[in-house]
């Protein structure tokens, strides 16, 4: 139950786009087409959850035992940006034209705050090993489930009758703050 | 499916190399530096329409089969790593701290994603964009 509860909580009530408000750049970058948002938001559950796993242990099993917890910044940045390059190694190597097509979600996946910030978060909260897979799935899913109703979203406003002064970046922060707005109401989901 | 357009830059058998001119989709995206900064928008297309060097060319990028495939991919990666997990976390066969022993199998279980998909599914030609047509021939 304690992880389903993570799990929701994650992905809908503290949804770290439209909650925390982190991963806003790929959320507006790549959010102005449905197949790119999905792309983008399942590559990042992947990445999500593989670096708050090796973040974890790194934080309890090497920073804790030798006291240099003010490292844990530094050395999460370090793990995401390598974890996507061996990532990006794995992919080149099984399979060439899904490296060509990915080539660019993944550099910018390092570059996601929302990453960095599950891997602190969790570490914040004390959650065990489990229980930071599970929240690191839970955001990552949440983050995917944001960026594909943005990305729905913009893509029905190409057919409205925007006012001149609120197209591009006007029309598309309102959006996003309506939605998160929306999400607002699953506050009260858990107690 | 999405079209494109490019100009080959050199013919390699059944494929050919091109440079992919910033398209509408590209206009508004943030990260249109980073991206044609990092690649230069090249990339290999089958070549069945025999253009040359130089050409301008049309291409088809099929969307939905990548999505499909990448869906795959991390649903597959995301599945073993949380079958490694609780492996290693419950069962811990090595004795050890079940945290490290969980992360350790949560790890080698996600990297076996690759060799596992990497089959005809992910090595196909299928995957590749296609030139669909030559819009100017180089004289």
């Amino acid at each position: 139950m304690e992880l389903l509860i993570v799990f929701i909580s994650a992905l809908l009530i503290n949804n770290f786009v439209l909650h925390y408000f982190l991963g806003i750049c790929p959320f507006i970058g790549v959010s102005n087409r449905l197949d790119s948002a999905i792309s983008m938001g399942m590559a990042v559950t992947f990445v999500m959850t593989i670096a708050s796993a090796v973040s974890w242990l790194i934080y309890y099993l090497i920073l804790v035992p030798f006291r240099v917890e003010f490292l844990e910044i530094v050395s999460f940045i370090l793990v995401i940006a390598s974890l996507v390059q061996v990532v990006e190694m794995f992919i080149k190597k099984a399979s060439p034209p899904l490296y060509q097509a990915l080539g660019i979600y993944l550099p910018l996946i390092t570059t996601n705050c929302a990453i960095l910030g599950v891997a602190l978060i969790s570490v914040l909260k004390e959650y065990s090993f489990i229980e930071t897979l599970v929240f690191s799935l839970g955001a990552g899913l949440g983050f995917a489930l944001a960026i594909t109703i943005m990305a729905g979203i913009r893509e029905e406003l190409e057919f409205a009758d925007v006012p001149e002064t609120l197209k591009g970046p006007g029309i598309t922060l309102i959006t996003a703050g309506i939605l998160a707005l929306a999400f607002m109401g699953f506050s009260g989901l858990i107690k | 499916m999405r079209y494109e357009k490019a100009i080959v830059i050199k013919v390699e058998g059944s494929f050919a190399h091109l440079v992919a001119e910033p398209s509408e989709s590209c206009e508004h995206c943030v990260f249109k530096e980073l991206c044609l900064g990092n690649t230069e928008g090249k990339l290999k297309a089958i070549n069945r329409v025999n253009a040359k060097e130089g050409d301008l060319v049309e291409f088809e990028i099929d969307i939905l089969s990548l999505n499909k495939k990448l869906i795959l991919l991390s649903s597959v990666g995301l599945i073993l790593l949380f079958v490694g997990a609780l492996i290693g976390y419950y069962i811990n066969p090595f004795k050890m701290n079940p945290s490290l022993s969980g992360g350790t199998f949560a790890l080698v279980f996600s990297f076996l994603t690759f060799p596992i998909l990497k089959g005809k599914r992910f090595s196909s030609k299928g995957l590749y964009p296609e030139i669909k047509r030559i819009i100017r021939r180089e004289k």
